[in-house]
């Protein structure tokens, strides 16, 4: 859960690209949340790997030749 | 073999840390907005969005405003939140979603701030955590900070709770909670 306050919802015209950009961050899941991730077949169910400081915790399945993903869920 | 495993675990690594962005198509707001889309963020994907408090899978984070509904909605939040959802707040209503989702009674601190709406923050705090060496955004200058109230007493009192950012007097105004993965 992200505690944010500002005032964001005023859409006054000071709000910067800066702004903007934190909020994609946020959004995108910066700080946390579901994504996907492809992963390979010589990654096991429950393997565990370094992601840019956050660990992630990869769930999937091996659909033909084609190694998507299931869900990942990261804790920052 | 090993090195080739590992060479390849390592690129698959590498791609997969661009890829660690949005996955759902909907942005749902709790609350009235003046402020969406291309106003509100970039860098993603633009998202759907939707006027509901109720974020369901296909629901890529939720935005509580200061007028959302908050009350009765904690465990499906927190049901969310455990899915792998991501709830963000505004103005004022930081405490209350907090008390709402984890059942504690925090009121707000003092109000900071400018006003000028700007939700990245004028101070980062905890500048080594990995969210922001993952995103080295300039802060926000001093007259252009947005406003809010001081979340110092509950993040002090919440030992899962990590202060990211504040305000130029020493406030905090940017702080999360980690959601633990369920096994």
């Amino acid at each position: 859960m992200i505690l944010l306050e500002a005032d964001w919802q005023d859409n006054q015209v000071n709000y910067t690209s800066d702004s903007r950009q934190f909020m994609g961050a946020l959004i995108g899941g910066g700080l946390g949340g579901t994504f996907w991730i492809h992963v390979h077949p010589m990654l096991r169910p429950g393997s565990r790997a370094s992601l840019c400081g956050a660990e992630v915790l990869a769930l999937y399945s091996v659909r033909g030749k084609e190694f998507t993903r299931d869900a990942g869920k990261r804790a920052a | 073999m090993k090195k080739i495993a590992a060479v390849v675990l390592l690129g698959i690594i590498t791609w997969a840390g661009s890829a660690a962005a949005q996955t759902r198509s909907d942005l749902m707001y709790c609350g009235s907005t003046q402020r969406t889309g291309a106003s509100l963020y970039s860098g993603l994907t633009p998202l759907n969005e939707i006027n509901s408090c109720a974020p369901d899978g296909n629901t890529q984070a939720l935005l509580v405003t200061r007028s959302g509904t908050v009350t009765g909605n904690g465990a499906a939040w927190l049901a969310y939140l455990n899915a792998g959802g991501i709830i963000i707040t505004e103005y004022s209503i930081s405490a209350s979603v907090y008390n709402e989702i984890y059942g504690t009674s925090y009121v707000n601190g003092s109000g900071q701030g400018n006003c000028q709406d700007n939700t990245m923050p004028a101070v980062k705090i905890n500048p080594g955590n990995p969210f922001w060496v993952a995103n080295p955004i300039p802060v926000t200058a001093p007259n252009e900070e947005g406003c809010g109230f001081d979340l110092s007493t509950l993040v002090s009192g919440e030992a899962q709770v990590t202060a990211l950012g504040g305000w130029i007097g020493g406030a905090i105004s940017f702080a999360y909670r980690p959601t633990v993965p369920a096994s």
